[in-house]
């Protein structure tokens, strides 16, 4: 089972980027843009590493979900799960 | 096959990983939080203007979580969002573009008609489908590419998938195109959304 479950992520993982291809990235005049200051309240951002209990929990429900009733795993994740 | 069986090999999997790329996670959220910080601020201040939103300052933080993510879940209630660690800064920021705009939409209609549930809107909700259509009209707006240069699409049906022989996507976009403000927006696109629900749902999933 561990070897589908690695699939199952692998394959995923790739689909899920692939969603976001045709990438231009111009850090040049973004940064330039920063020099402005914004008098509106704009909520900080802040990246964190994900909870590795809940990280389990998320990806066990997902599989659990596309586990059909012929114990097999359907790989293409189905678009309502965005 | 159990839940609980697929839970314990999960766990397996996912801690290992997790494990095996702890270094790189780590260095992952120091990098990617210096690079959303050069673009988030003014992309948030544009989205916002777009929006004609002023943002509750009671919801003061978005958080992006790294992690190991098969699929890249948000909470537009929580203001989370969830991305697979090794995802490319372009596709990251992209992704995170894509998940702001949800969640300033979301913002935006509490305030035009509150929110009182604590679940966000899911599939097949009518406002499930506003947040993932407006997308496209409202990021490639000319304002918000010179912020945030990052073409970006829906989900391929709805520019497929016709409804009195127009795609779902096109009468969106007519409606924006034509509206008097973002609230008009939002409320005209609701309606249409909800008044073809049945068949969006059968044609586009």
């Amino acid at each position: 089972m561990s070897a589908f479950v690695k699939k199952f992520i692998e394959s995923n993982i790739r689909l899920e980027q692939e969603k976001y291809k045709e990438i231009s990235f111009f850090m040049g005049p973004i940064s330039s843009i920063m020099i402005g200051v914004s008098a509106m309240f704009i909520p900080k951002i802040t990246v964190k590493k994900i909870d590795a209990e809940y990280n389990v929990r998320f990806v066990s429900e997902l599989l659990s979900s596309e586990f059909n009733q012929n114990n097999t795993l359907n790989l293409k994740i189905k678009f309502t799960r965005k | 096959m159990t839940h609980h069986e697929i839970y314990h090999e999960v766990d397996i999997v996912v801690k290992n990983r997790l494990l095996r790329d702890s270094d790189e996670i780590n260095q992952r959220v120091v990098h990617l939080q210096e690079v959303l910080n050069h673009i988030y601020y003014p992309t948030m201040e544009q989205m916002l203007k777009l929006f004609e939103l002023k943002w509750d300052d009671r919801e003061s933080e978005i958080v992006c979580f790294l992690g190991c993510c098969p699929v890249f879940p948000r909470n537009v209630i929580t203001k989370e969002y969830y991305v697979n660690h090794n995802t490319v800064d372009d596709k990251l920021i992209k992704a995170s573009i894509h998940e702001l705009n949800h969640f300033v939409l979301f913002e935006k209609w509490k305030s035009m008609h509150g929110y009182d549930r604590a679940t966000e809107p899911i599939h097949p909700e009518p406002l499930w489908f506003l947040e993932e259509i407006a997308i496209d009209p409202t990021l490639n707006e000319e304002l918000m590419q010179k912020v945030a240069p990052y073409p970006q699409t829906a989900y391929q049906q709805f520019y497929e998938q016709t409804i009195d022989g127009m795609s779902v996507m096109d009468q969106i976009k007519k409606i924006y195109i034509i509206r008097e403000n973002m609230a008009d927006f939002l409320d005209k696109a609701h309606m249409y959304i909800t008044s073809n629900i049945d068949e969006i749902v059968h044609k586009c999933g």
